[in-house]
């Protein structure tokens, strides 16, 4: 008898353990939560409800506002999470920091594969997007953009649109050109140049006068990708990249040849800074800011960190910008500009069962899309924005000068790694890293980008 | 009571949730593995059974072989050069009288650093413009090495650094065994006349060579599951040629979503290891073991 009783009280003892352990996280349909932390936030909340008999929803946002240089980002969204949670009484939005790489390329595609995605999330357009819109892990928006009166609000949602639905919105616009050094132009006798020949010259005055022409840091193939983007829609022209999609371009085109071959001459001449190979994204902008570098190919948002007296220093309104000049015998028009809106916020399609969460994902949309918010973007953050904005008053001389080459432009091509398949756009990143390491030759190295890109072209 | 720890039923109930656990974390992912390895799976659409393809894929994939290669220089660097490292730094700590638990501790410190620390520090050491090494070769007229950014020297650096976390760890293991060996046996040697060198080669290293065997065994395994300290430093590049087979798997899985290839490099890895370390085991076990 106290045998079958002892082995009873284990089989009990053993039960349980393995109960508890398969149970789930998430109770009474609370939200979703992860920490300790935000389950005692969770339970503490539970009993409100019981008292308000309502309930009360907790949706994840995992946003990348990490580091000093999206400190300006951070406080918008905040502000943002701040209002949309004032406006509704029972709702909380649980923020989550993750670095940008590590979410686009190793959490986010996890989470997608595994359906278990933050409610609101950090997105890029394009490949992104097209990818998870597929497989139907992203809530559409039209209906709600719709309700809200927003759909037309947008300068442009392409890139977040697929098959007439839209996916995801964009936070801001971008565009990229040079960044360059004031005091070190005057100092070298030059203006911002308007020819690929003034470029050339005032590269080869920077190298005689011991500057690094042009700053560079690639570890990260995305860095050294931007100047490869400009020079092939200005070399082969602004419809080439989504050329290389449906065949109408390959990537040994000579006019696409001739681009890679831009990037080999600039570096056998020693314009860039020597083992940049093995440097950060963040040493790019230190090299200007040193007076180390001279010029500075990178995006528009970096400009937020050139008018911030903390990471300028004494650069603080010394920083200018232009366009890539033209190419010799580039094809199009050579004022175009890589520019587009692609990285904003995306809606996780579990939503659109719950209607309570997509109260939720509207007010926080109602909270963060808005004139006042974008505004703010330009004005604090730099950020081009991504909406149409009728006041564009109080904005810095810098960003300024970044909006006036972006009027300017004859056109606009898209950044290739939203365009391009993931794979292609490993060996394209590999093989540009390879010409910065003067370890390949242009054609032989696109030889096989093209083969992996008709791959590709094929699979999808 | 003693009846009932005599039946094993009892045991097995006890056992089972250490069990399920295991089943669940450990068996479960590796059978899933060996699937995946077999479909063309892009980690959101359902796998599509491509047979040995991915495999065909991985044995013309000169990019695998170079990391095969890779992991294979770790091989090479812990045996040929750190462990004979190794094993002169016990032998030098197990001979000295005072200070012996101070250099015991100095020379274990790298191992329980986190990777990511290491790979921060050594970073700076070998910063071009900065960094200690540059520094030090400049005082003989050495040009700037790009040390993590030169192929040429990226690989190598990376084997000094992850040498230099784990040397001290086998350090303390072999002097265990050093000082394990009774003291008669020495200072009989020692009346017979025998030098240091003849002490060490003849005698020590002799008795301890079944802990040498299973330092090689672990440095081996290390070798072939080498991640962290690539990732940290370098992410495989410049330009992938400091990719290791682990590096490349993720990056085939996780950036490219080609979770089926991944997963089949996955395999690989685990068949290589399994391959190289059975072979290790066999060429040695043979071998006489001296007793004392």
């Amino acid at each position: 008898m106290k045998k079958i009783l002892l082995i009873l009280m284990m089989v009990t003892f053993v039960s349980s353990i393995v109960l508890a352990g398969c149970s789930s996280s998430s109770e009474s349909g609370t939200g979703e939560t992860s920490t300790d932390g935000v389950k005692d936030k969770a339970i503490d909340e539970s009993a409100k409800v019981e008292e308000d008999n309502q309930e009360t929803i907790t949706l994840t946002l995992r946003h990348t506002q990490i580091g000093e240089g999206k400190q300006s980002r951070l406080v918008l969204l905040e502000d943002a999470v701040a209002d949309a949670e004032s406006k509704l009484e029972h709702v909380t939005y649980e923020l989550e920091a993750v670095d940008h790489e590590v979410n686009r390329f190793d959490k986010l595609p996890a989470e997608m594969a595994a359906g278990n995605q933050p409610d609101i999330f950090d997105l890029f357009g394009g490949a992104d997007t097209i990818r998870y819109a597929k497989a139907d892990r992203l809530l559409s928006l039209n209906s709600i953009l719709e309700e809200l009166g927003l759909i037309d609000q947008f300068i442009e949602l392409n890139e977040f649109t697929v098959d007439g639905e839209v996916y995801g919105l964009p936070i801001g616009g971008f565009t990229e050109g040079y960044f360059y050094s004031k005091p070190i132009f005057e100092e070298l006798g030059v203006k911002p140049p308007s020819t690929w020949d003034e470029l050339e010259d005032i590269a080869l005055k920077s190298k005689e006068s011991g500057y690094v022409p042009f700053a560079m840091a690639a570890q990260g193939a995305w860095v050294p990708m931007m100047t490869m983007n400009t020079l092939v829609g200005h070399s082969a022209g602004p419809d080439s990249i989504q050329g290389l999609l449906n065949g109408t371009h390959k990537w040994t085109d000579p006019e696409m040849v001739s681009a890679f071959e831009l990037l080999q001459d600039f570096v056998k001449k020693d314009y860039f800074k020597r083992g940049s190979l093995g440097l950060d994204y963040g040493e790019q902008r230190n090299q200007l800011i040193a007076g180390e570098a001279v010029m500075m190919f990178d995006g528009s948002w970096t400009s937020s960190v050139f008018t911030d007296p903390e990471q300028a220093g004494d650069m603080i309104g010394d920083i200018g910008y232009f366009g890539m000049p033209g190419v010799p015998n580039g094809v199009g028009d050579q004022t175009a500009v890589n520019a587009g809106f692609s990285n904003g916020y995306g809606f996780s399609s579990t939503i659109a069962d719950d209607d309570k969460k997509l109260e939720a994902v509207k007010q926080f949309i109602k909270s963060m899309y808005n004139e006042e918010m974008q505004k703010r973007g330009l004005i604090e953050d730099n950020v081009l924005p991504s909406m149409k904005v009728a006041d564009l008053s109080g904005v810095d001389p810098l960003m300024s000068e970044i909006i006036e080459v972006m009027n300017s432009a004859g056109g606009a091509f898209p950044a290739i790694d939203g365009v391009i398949q993931a794979e292609v756009n490993t060996i394209l990143g590999e093989g540009i890293q390879r010409i910065l390491g003067d370890d390949v030759d242009p054609l032989e190295m696109l030889e096989k980008v093209q083969q992996v890109q008709e791959k590709a072209n094929q699979e999808s | 009571m003693n009846k009932t720890l005599k039946n094993p039923i009892v045991y097995i109930l006890f056992l089972l949730p250490t069990i399920l656990l295991y089943c669940l974390f450990m068996g479960m992912p590796v059978i899933q593995a060996f699937y995946y390895g077999f479909t063309d799976w892009d980690g959101l659409n359902p796998p599509i059974f491509n047979g040995i393809e991915n495999f065909r894929e991985a044995f013309t994939d000169s990019d695998f072989w170079l990391s095969v290669l890779n992991n294979i220089y770790f091989i090479l660097f812990s045996i040929v050069i750190q462990l004979p490292i190794i094993i002169f730094l016990s032998l030098l700590i197990s001979q000295v009288k005072r200070f012996k638990a101070f250099y015991k501790t100095a020379v274990f410190i790298p191992s329980i650093l986190s990777t990511a620390v290491i790979g921060i520090l050594w970073g700076f050491i070998y910063e071009p413009d900065s960094g200690l090494l540059n520094q030090f070769l400049a005082l003989f007229g050495v040009e700037k090495i790009y040390w993590l950014s030169d192929k040429s020297t990226a690989m190598i650096s990376i084997l000094i650094t992850n040498a230099w976390q784990w040397t001290g760890f086998y350090v303390v293991l072999i002097l265990a065994a050093i000082l394990g060996i009774p003291k008669d046996l020495l200072e009989q040697a020692e009346i017979d006349g025998a030098t240091n060198w003849n002490k060490s080669t003849r005698i020590i290293i002799p008795l301890i060579r079944p802990i040498i065997i299973v330092v090689m065994l672990l440095s081996i395994a290390g070798a072939m599951k080498a991640l962290d300290i690539v990732w940290v430093m370098t992410e495989g590049g410049p330009f992938g040629t400091t990719d290791v087979m682990a590096t490349y798997m993720i990056k085939e899985a996780f950036r490219e979503y080609q979770y089926g290839y991944g997963n089949a490099i996955a395999i690989l890895i685990f068949i290589f290891t399994l391959v190289i370390t059975g072979l290790f085991q066999w060429s040695t076990k043979n071998n006489e073991r001296i007793e004392y």
